[in-house]
């Protein structure tokens, strides 16, 4: 298993700053959310997206996975293009039979971002079988103070298991106290015992704890133009 | 896509609440068969885990470590 940063901790970082703040922490791997400052995108020349490759490569880092927000963007062969070139997959929140057909072929892999319902996995698993081999999968976005989580995680796992190539663990990282007592232990021994060897992406629960995520991951000086001030919702967790 | 192949049992701890990490090893550790292992994956040297082995699997366990920080270590724990 690979322990993963998501830009969506920190979406105004640029790409170096975020690669550094992952490694700090030890991850080794970037979950890319296709338009944050990272930069990485569809529209660099391969040779940027390489030698954007090469770099995080060298500072102890990989890319996991490119997320996008969209089933437009999942089905472009330019996104799935990207992501090959950087070695990862592409994560999208729906799939449908194009998005699938362009990933096969242009030798990507396309996964499926799922919520805690078995029945919707059980369901993306016939895709999954249906797909050219290797070029579709699952992405479990779970949260373990989600009600869901407690009730059916277990089955999820069960039926995403062996298409599970990526998880996005929502509110680990400086959140994960209010974690304790969801689960969230066991669901880490299962995946261990079953020979687990995709993504463990960490990112934040909302948005609003941006700040404590920022400093969780080791990020200096200050965030411009008193957002902290202006914007009370924010949530620090100082401490953490 | 062919199924995934079964790999040396990661177990990263970094993730889970600071109470629920002792217990969560030890339900991994005692789930294994004899001769299996796991490799334990933390953000500082686990010796007091160590100690509780120790106290409690004495002789029943095999310590390696594969990494020793500075940020992430890494011990193969096994049972004999």
């Amino acid at each position: 298993m690979r322990l993963a940063l998501s830009s969506a901790a920190a979406p105004d970082l640029a790409l170096d700053a975020l690669i550094e703040g992952a490694v700090r922490r030890g991850f080794a791997a970037l979950e890319l959310v296709l338009g944050d400052a990272h930069g990485v995108g569809p529209a660099l020349p391969r040779a940027k997206v390489a030698e954007q490759r090469a770099r995080i490569e060298a500072m102890g880092a990989t890319v996991a996975a490119v997320r996008v927000a969209s089933l437009g963007k999942a089905a472009s062969p330019a996104v799935i293009r990207l992501a090959s070139a950087l070695g990862a997959a592409v994560v999208a929140p729906f799939a449908h039979g194009k998005a699938a057909t362009t990933a096969a072929r242009e030798g990507g892999m396309l996964l499926v971002a799922h919520p805690t319902e078995p029945d919707a996995v059980q369901r993306l698993r016939t895709l999954c079988d249906r797909a050219s081999p290797g070029s579709l999968g699952l992405a479990w976005d779970m949260d373990p103070t989600d009600d869901a989580f407690a009730a059916g995680g277990r089955d999820v796992l069960d039926a995403a298991w062996p298409f599970l190539r990526h998880i996005r663990l929502h509110g680990g990282g400086p959140e994960s106290m209010g974690q304790e007592g969801r689960g969230i232990g066991a669901l880490m021994a299962r995946l261990a015992l079953r020979g687990y060897t995709g993504a463990l992406a960490l990112a934040p629960s909302d948005p609003s704890y941006r700040i404590a995520w920022a400093r969780w991951i080791g990020r200096r000086g200050g965030w411009g133009c008193g957002s902290k001030t202006a914007e009370p919702s924010l949530v620090t967790l100082d401490g953490a | 896509m062919s199924e995934t192949t079964k790999q040396p049992a990661e177990l990263d701890v970094r993730v889970i609440p600071p109470r629920e990490k002792h217990p969560t090893i030890f339900q991994t550790f005692e789930a294994l068969a004899p001769g299996e292992s796991f490799v334990l994956v933390n953000d500082h040297d686990p010796k007091p885990l160590r100690f509780q082995f120790e106290f409690e699997h004495a002789g029943r366990f095999g310590w390696e470590y594969l990494e020793q920080g500075p940020i992430v270590w890494k011990v193969r724990i096994s049972k004999r």
